[in-house]
């Protein structure tokens, strides 16, 4: 009865070790993806805009979630052992940014920064935007604050952001470049070319805690965009100096128009998670196999010193083998 | 009765079956070892040591059933004669058998998987949490080898074999679908069937009724009321353990007044 619990342990043990020191050799990839969501359909409003110096600003929160992925948002895996630790390799998320302007858009003309704050930091952020919101009063409907209550917000989010990207590029697309025929009220018609380039800014970061992004977007006061349903080509400082006014006035006719224009600085946001999921064993596992290998082995050379007998098969299969190669 | 025969005896009768033995806990090593490879998101560490644990309790129960059913062969064959003529009484040859059939593949289960797990998550061996299912696992396998002891003392080969082979398989099944039934009818007369029905297989296989048991449990369910008018699994555990004990005893009653 020992004999067969001592055997079956001991392979038992010994196929777990195999298992184990293959698995260290050869990492397994469990899982693999590039998980991509686009938040456009969400996509809010700015909460905050301003003329600052000879910009107009826009800041945006987004708050990405990824729960439901691999080392996104949940707790790390609790696995049953711990027997294979989780090694997520490649994990980023990527964050792009794509809007459109009209006109002359150079790299120089649009700057993007994306600030990631975590989300105690994004919350004060919030109220920090509706303290200056209330305190400058300069739009009943758009979130317009003045330059300083501007500054001190993303002051705020530079203060305690984890990450800073900067690293925003203008694309112009083929399919961006558009011939517009435009009929004016004297009867005269005019073909207008717009080009409309794409600005794309990314930042990739890891997933840890969950991400908020704090997204500034400054364009030049003198820069040219058009909404994207319809709309006349207008400076965006313009737009911004309309939409006060307006407000002031109730003038409900341009609160429109600008509305439209004031909306549309970001297109999409497209959030790309990607991550490899590896398992590979720990080492103490293997020298626990090994110790417990050790412990059978020696239990069982124990046993065979005080019954032999019970042995015997062995020194009859060492006997066929050595017969079998003694022939050969 | 003399144990140190018994013990003599069960240490021949296992030393006959260790290549099943050796066959039965590679399998099981592999499958422990392969499964602790995947990751169960999300799902809780009792279903997940469950899920493991059916599949290598149902190849052992029908290991032993298989063993067990041997003793019919040795009934029918005339080698039991060899045995009672001289070095055991038959109560010792039952108990023999049963410890050579139903207890050493249970121990080799159980220390084979407190083994692994000391090795792979020494802190769930500790915590107890192991052990669990363990507690159902043992009568659920003592109710088989005693079905087919019963069988295979009375020189059934074929029905201790074939009822051996076939409720491992069937008794977990039939009792999902009893306590499915009992869980989602809500009409009286229906849902006294399940009830007697879930009730019944239960007792046959406490470690299946605990498993369906906690995983009601962790749901919820329009009909969650039920689950209370069932017994708790640790009660039926005890109780199917009574009734193999019971089975057991009569069938060392029956042995000694069987005509050889």
């Amino acid at each position: 009865m020992f004999r067969a619990l001592l055997i079956t342990l001991t392979i038992s043990v010994l196929i777990l070790l195999g298992v184990l020191v293959y698995g260290a050799m050869k990492p397994i990839v469990i899982s693999s993806g590039d998980l991509g969501q686009s938040i456009s359909m969400q996509n809010p409003g700015p909460l905050a805009i301003a003329l600052v110096n000879n910009k107009v600003c826009f800041l945006y929160i987004y708050d990405v979630s990824f729960s439901s992925m691999p080392g996104g948002l949940q707790q790390p895996y609790q696995s049953l052992s711990d027997l294979y630790y989780q090694e997520i390799r490649d994990r980023r998320l990527t964050f792009n940014i794509y809007g459109s302007a009209v006109g002359n858009l150079t790299n120089s003309s649009v700057a993007i920064r994306i600030l990631e704050v975590n989300t105690v930091a994004a919350l004060e952020l919030q109220r920090i935007i509706k303290e200056e919101l209330d305190r400058s009063n300069l739009s009943k409907y758009h979130p317009i604050v003045t330059d300083e209550g501007f500054t001190r917000i993303v002051g705020y989010a530079e203060q305690k952001s984890l990450h800073i990207y900067n690293k925003c590029n203008v694309i112009e697309l083929p399919w961006s470049r558009m011939v517009v025929k435009i009929s004016f009220p004297n009867g005269t018609t005019r073909n207008f070319i717009f080009i409309e380039p794409l600005f794309i800014c990314n930042a990739t970061s890891i997933p840890q805690q969950g991400n908020t992004h704090v997204v500034e977007l400054c364009f030049d006061k003198d820069l040219k965009i058009t909404p994207i349903i319809s709309g006349n080509l207008t400076s965006i400082g313009e737009v911004v100096e309309k939409a006060i006014n307006a407000s002031h006035f109730n003038d409900y006719s341009t609160l429109k128009t600008v509305d439209l224009y004031l909306r549309n600085p970001i297109m999409n946001i497209i959030l790309r998670y990607s991550y490899l999921l590896m398992l590979k064993p720990r080492l103490e596992h293997i020298l626990r196999a090994l110790a417990f290998l050790t412990i059978f082995t020696g239990f069982t050379v124990i046993h065979y010193r005080f019954r032999p007998y019970e042995y015997t098969f062995i020194a009859r299969f060492a006997r066929r083998l050595r017969q079998r190669i003694y022939r050969r | 009765m003399d144990l140190r025969k018994v013990f003599e005896h069960t240490t021949y009768a296992v030393n006959r079956r260790l290549l099943a033995y050796t066959i039965t806990i590679i399998v099981m090593s592999i499958i422990t070892s392969l499964m602790l490879l995947f990751p169960g998101y999300g799902t809780p560490i009792d279903v997940w040591i469950s899920g493991q644990l059916t599949i290598v309790s149902i190849i052992f129960k029908i290991l032993i059933a298989l063993q067990i059913s041997r003793i019919a062969r040795e009934i029918t064959s005339g080698e039991i004669q060899l045995y009672l003529a001289h070095t055991l009484t038959r109560s010792e040859y039952v108990l023999s058998m049963l410890l050579a059939s139903w207890f050493t593949p249970t121990l080799i289960l159980v220390s084979s998987y407190i083994v692994t797990f000391t090795i792979a998550a020494p802190n769930l061996v500790i915590s107890g949490e192991l052990l669990k299912p363990l507690i159902h696992l043992v009568p659920d396998l003592l109710f088989i080898a005693s079905i087919t002891l019963f069988f295979a003392s009375r020189g059934r080969e074929g029905i201790a074999t074939t009822i051996g082979a076939a409720l491992p398989i069937l008794l977990p099944l039939s009792l999902s679908i009893a306590f499915s039934g009992y869980m989602n009818t809500s009409h009286p007369v229906y849902t006294q069937i399940f009830y007697v029905f879930t009730i019944v297989l239960g007792l046959m296989t406490p470690y299946t009724y605990n498993l369906l048991y906690v995983n009601y449990q962790n749901i919820s369910y329009p009909l969650q009321g039920n689950l209370s008018k069932l017994a708790n699994p640790t009660l039926n555990t005890l109780a199917s353990l009574a009734l193999s004990i019971a089975i057991i005893t009569l069938t060392f009653v029956l042995f000694k007044k069987k005509d050889l």
